[in-house]
């Protein structure tokens, strides 16, 4: 499995939005929200855990997302993540600021 | 290699083992890469190329325990009374203003806060075994990492306050209104909100097992907040 580094930084920027839009279809835990990140990307990003969990832990403070423990599977727990009306109106906030951002850009570069 | 693998994650995490966020922390990365070990097996990867692929995909771990220590974010106002690092046992504060008061690192055991005004008040790091908040207003009240064993709480004014890193197991908050308050990494363990009225309230990353709402009446959001944590919710009525 070959890493891309395709422009992490400006990726980075948008790993609130991308869990948010992830959680929409349904509460998920942690490894399947990184695994659908880098399928969903063509393969292109792969998230790392740090990265995931401090916009986790900054949703969740937010009160964009909440938490609980699943059931015990084999070999152990695991924690889902919901979204909240507050998570939705950031993402469609959020959404709107990037399509924005994206005509601008598209002008200027 | 799968011992390994606890072993690399738990000498990340063992300088914050005495935090309950960093223990659960710990235990929701460790199944993450468990799973992802056994991903990578799957797809024909060595034990060393799967291990290593799966320690590489952590990534920087000062982001990872930033996470865990995100700032508190309100501000640290001009102080007005300072209490701060003193041995303030069997203190009597009834019907004291003390706004903005510090009451950080100090013991405070069985001290009797009722009737009070101590909005903007910190209680950090503080023990406040057996104290009595009867009619205090607790407007805006950060209680961070505070001894609350025993105190009794009653028909007082939580708007905002605050409950950080607390050990609120077992407390009876009967009857109170909450509006906009925040539990957040606390033990709400066996506590009491029977007949409480709840608005706008947060519990993050808190233990609530077996907490009681019966009779309690509370809005959607908080609703959904507790919803969400799987407490049961049967005996609560939604306004």
């Amino acid at each position: 499995m070959v890493q891309r580094q395709l422009s992490s930084d400006l990726l980075r920027g948008h790993v609130d939005t991308m869990i948010l839009k992830l959680l929409q279809s349904g509460d998920k835990y942690g490894y399947e929200i990184s695994k659908l990140i880098y399928t969903n990307s063509n393969e292109q990003y792969e998230i790392k855990e740090a990265t995931m969990y401090s916009s986790l832990k900054r949703l969740e403070k937010d009160g964009c997302i909440i938490s609980y423990w699943g059931d015990a599977t084999q070999g152990g727990r695991r924690k889902y993540y919901k979204i909240t009306p507050i998570g939705e109106n950031t993402y469609i906030q959020n959404k709107n600021d990037w399509e924005q951002a994206k005509r601008i850009l598209e002008r200027l570069l | 290699m799968i011992e390994k693998l606890n072993a690399h994650v738990h000498s990340i995490f063992a300088p914050y083992k005495s935090a309950k966020t960093a223990t659960e922390l710990e235990e929701e990365l460790l199944q993450n890469l468990l799973e992802k070990y056994d991903d990578h097996r799957r797809n024909g990867a060595s034990e060393q190329e799967a291990f290593k692929l799966t320690v590489d995909s952590i990534g920087e771990v000062s982001e990872l325990m930033e996470s865990l220590n995100l700032q508190y974010n309100v501000l640290e106002q001009a102080i007005s009374m300072d209490y701060s690092r003193h041995r303030l046992l069997d203190s009597d504060f009834r019907s004291v203003s003390v706004h903005d008061g510090k009451f950080n690192s100090c013991d405070l055991s069985r001290s009797d806060f009722s009737h009070s005004d101590l909005t903007n008040s910190t209680f950090k790091n503080s023990n406040l075994d057996h104290c009595i908040f009867e009619n205090a207003n607790l407007t805006s009240t950060l209680f961070k990492n505070a001894n609350l064993k025993g105190v009794t709480f009653k028909n007082s004014i939580y708007n905002k306050t605050h409950f950080k890193s607390c050990n609120l197991s077992g407390l009876i908050f009967d009857g109170e209104t909450f509006k906009q308050t925040i539990f957040e990494g606390s033990s709400l363990r066996k506590a009491s909100f029977r007949d409480a009225t709840l608005i706008n309230v947060q519990f993050r990353m808190s233990d609530l097992k077996k907490i009681d709402f019966t009779g309690a009446s509370m809005d959607k959001l908080t609703y959904n907040f507790l919803h969400g944590a799987k407490v049961d919710l049967s005996g609560v009525t939604l306004i």
